[in-house]
């Protein structure tokens, strides 16, 4: 098709076009049809020359059906909505205005706990926290033991935050809880877990999708430590407080 | 600086990410300057264009350039004077806009300067709205991750139809409505119907809209209608990382949340019948789709893994930015040509997603008419992406001869659309006599407009113009000042039917919250970087 200018194909009659569509597609069928009778082979990737499958057809119609039943987008219409339905605080975080994306503010009495509030800051804007209820299956499979390394204190905020938002988006596991274990500054570590469910769209309420974590203005205050000296060593413990801004 | 260094040869092995020497030398004056300190680097050129002098941010290569209308002008006032000195500094608080634009112009290998089109807003990096141009030649230039934005190769598809606005009323557009919700996977953590598996991926990765049309979910005469059609050749998918492929593989086909959506539209004004013909759009009253999305999720795992490479590289050689979100690498260094593939990869997949997301909006139009898409006349008008880096060829005058000369420029776009004038070799055959179809997608309940690039924007800002409306408010400010129900009302009384999947976005997305669209295309129509060919508006959108 490439060597086709546009003009030529525009003035191409429509049906012509059409119908070696369809019969390209009614092959396809037969071959797929053929391939399913000799060996136990559910796609045939090889073949360049096909159609969309009639798996893929059935996929549609069966989501088609399925989203037709939750009727989700009739019943959020008529929902009352309050402000306290989106971000819930439950925790030492809170909410700050940037223009397009969403900054998160999270403190604690240690990198630790501030880590904790945070990680619950960015679940709390994808959905509703308190609907969440612990699953002891899904926390074992997907919140237990999160270790990441990182190369300075900002790279280990970067990095604690990403890996939380990427379990979510490698599994739908939001916790309702975050625990840190350990945060050693040395070798720049953070071991956590959490416990909470895999989202489900029927149970659960669909917030902003967060595309990414940014290191844009991102902060970290360490406790009785006002300028920027990195090279002293940092107390893990007292007021530690926490700037993100999430692009949305 | 940088781009005083003579030009030669690439020296190879490029090892370090970036040289020591465009360290920028962080001095006490830039912090502690009053707001009308700041104000005097700021000039007005035209009644269109305000330019930002060199020394306004540390380390400034290039002066920077923001195409403004009296609003935006407000609005960055504001935003710089609520930034400067006397705030409370500790914690909190976010770049403004005009900061942005200028520390981008501090990256070493920038040429001519760095551009904010009207619907500029602060973001992260780069601002969104930002053009920014690297001289291929100059081994120091740089490639950054930050300069295209997490969601790489986000872009606009227009599909035009034969049916009339009356085709679609009452009854028949809430089914309409209705079936596409149904069709389309939306909103937070929702899988794709197309079928995949990694094999699949791979090909996509490397094929973009080709794989869409081997396996005839895409027409042949789309990717004529795309944006390189639809495919980058740098791509490679194998500087993809396990981890990003793993989140593409369930989230083809799917639109996402936030700002992505599918609309139904009705041609509300023509203003440029030819061009408008030549796009078969020509009459007042057609309907249209126009869908809105990016890469997913394997674009934003592309774009942090970049970020966090390029990081650690910069932490490694001891480089510091104005931002540090601005981590970039120099293009032929190993982390500049890594992420050059991988997000020529992401690009790639992006195409795909929307050629997958238009495979079923037309099965949802053929199921509600009861008609086949090739019977609607179903047909790209075009497709463009406006997060993106791009390797162009640019003419640029020689400073020391005067002479124009060829360049080949890494052109990043940022929340900005390139708009190629009539004749450019890089545009499709239909649109060479009346420049490249630019989309601009509106707000939720207002216009959209489909534009043409023009000859002056192609030598005013490496032909690229706005890409939307940019935002005036912030998302809680929305949700705070915007009552749900009103919002609904509003959108009910103008006829537009509406699903959205997350309850919060109603008021997030409001048109209130947007900077008004029509401003935007007009300022840029006067500015000479586009004009406006037709007005869309809407009357179904699905959101996530």
């Amino acid at each position: 098709m490439a060597d086709n200018d546009d003009d030529t194909t525009a003035s191409t009659p429509l049906g012509k076009r059409q119908s070696s569509r369809r019969d390209r597609r009614a092959a396809r069928a037969t071959e797929t049809a053929q391939a399913t009778d000799d060996v136990v082979v559910v796609r045939v990737s090889s073949n360049s020359n096909r159609g969309p499958s009639d798996e893929l057809e059935r996929r549609i119609a069966a989501s088609v059906e399925r989203r037709k039943k939750s009727n989700v987008a009739a019943a959020l219409l008529t929902v009352d909505l309050k402000e306290s339905d989106y971000n819930e605080i439950l925790g030492t975080y809170e909410y700050l205005d940037h223009t397009a994306d969403i900054q998160l503010h999270s403190w604690g009495n240690s990198l630790g706990e501030a880590l904790e509030a945070l990680a619950l800051a960015l679940f709390g804007y994808m959905t509703k926290l308190s609907l969440i209820q612990v699953n002891d299956q899904d926390s074992a499979d997907f919140g237990t033991d999160s270790s990441i390394s990182a190369h300075d204190l900002t790279s280990l905020v970067f990095n604690f935050l990403q890996e939380w938002l990427c379990i979510f988006h490698e599994s739908g596991f939001v916790p309702r809880t975050v625990c840190v274990q350990s945060v050693n500054l040395e070798t720049f570590t953070v071991v956590s877990s959490g416990k909470g469910e895999t989202m489900k769209s029927h149970k659960h309420v669909q917030g902003t999708e967060v595309k990414a974590v940014t290191y844009s203005n991102l902060q970290v205050i360490p406790a009785n430590n006002d300028d920027d000296d990195e090279s002293s060593p940092l107390d893990t413990t007292g007021r530690w407080d926490i700037w993100v801004i999430l692009d949305i | 600086m940088a781009k005083n260094k003579p030009r030669g040869p690439k020296k190879t092995p490029v090892k370090m990410a970036l040289p020591k020497s465009v360290i920028p030398k962080q001095s006490l004056d830039f912090k502690n300057r009053t707001l009308e300190q700041e104000k005097s680097f700021l000039t007005k050129v035209n009644p269109t264009l305000y330019k930002i002098d060199v020394g306004f941010v540390p380390g400034m290569n290039v002066p920077a350039y923001v195409i403004v209308n009296d609003e935006l002008e407000q609005l960055l006032l504001e935003e710089l004077a609520s930034s400067a000195p006397g705030g409370d500094k500790r914690g909190g608080g976010f770049l403004p806009a005009l900061k942005q634009v200028a520390n981008v112009a501090a990256l070493p290998g920038i040429v001519k300067g760095s551009f904010a089109m009207p619907d500029v807003h602060s973001g992260y990096g780069f601002c969104i709205g930002n053009v920014a141009a690297f001289d291929m030649d100059d081994p120091d230039a740089v490639v950054s991750p930050g300069g295209v934005g997490f969601d790489i190769n986000c872009g606009v598809r227009l599909i035009r139809t034969n049916l009339r606005e009356e085709d679609v009323s009452g009854e028949k557009r809430q089914e309409l409505c209705q079936s596409l919700f149904d069709h389309v996977p939306v909103g937070v953590g929702q899988d794709g119907v197309i079928p995949m598996n990694l094999k699949d991926l791979e090909d996509v990765l490397l094929m973009g809209m080709d794989y869409c049309l081997r396996e005839g979910y895409s027409w042949p005469e789309d990717r004529e209608h795309c944006e390189e059609n639809g495919r980058m050749l740098l791509a490679d998918p194998s500087k993809v990382s396990k981890r990003a492929k793993k989140r593409g593989v369930t989230q083809l086909g799917t639109l996402g949340a936030g700002n992505h959506y599918v609309e139904v539209q009705v041609v509300d004004e023509i203003f440029d019948e030819t061009a408008a013909q030549r796009m078969g759009i020509g009459t007042v009253g057609q309907v249209c789709v126009m869908i809105h999305s990016g890469s997913r999720g394997l674009g934003h795992q592309v774009a942090t893994d970049a970020l966090v490479e390029m990081d650690r590289a910069m932490t490694r050689d001891g480089i510091q930015l104005n931002d540090r979100q601005l981590s970039c690498a120099r293009i032929g260094s190993d982390e500049g040509q890594q992420y050059l593939a991988a997000m020529s990869a992401a690009a790639n997949y992006a195409w795909a997603n929307r050629s997958c997301l238009t495979y079923l909006v037309r099965r949802a139009f053929s199921r509600t008419f009861e008609k086949n898409a090739e019977d609607l006349d179903m047909h790209l008008v075009y497709d463009t992406s406006h997060n993106i880096a791009k390797v162009e060829e640019h003419a640029m005058i020689d400073p020391e001869t005067g002479e124009p000369e060829i360049k080949k420029l890494l052109v990043h776009r940022k929340g900005s659309t390139r708009a190629f004038p009539p004749h450019h070799p890089l545009i499709p055959v239909s649109y060479q006599l009346t420049g490249q179809p630019v989309l601009i997608g509106g707000t939720m309940g207002t216009c959209s407009y489909v534009l043409a690039g023009t000859e002056e924007g192609m030598d005013y800002t490496f032909g690229s113009t706005c890409h939307g409306a940019g935002r005036a408010l912030s998302r809680n400010a929305s949700r705070r000042k915007l009552d749900h129900e009103e919002v609904l009302k509003q959108l009910e009384d103008k006829g537009i039917a509406i699903r959205v999947a997350s309850p919060k976005l109603v008021t997030e997305e409001a048109p209130e919250s947007y900077k008004d669209v029509i401003h935007v295309v007009d300022t840029c129509e006067r500015a000479g970087i586009s004009r406006k060919v037709v007005k869309l508006r809407p009357i179904a959108v699905v959101k996530g």
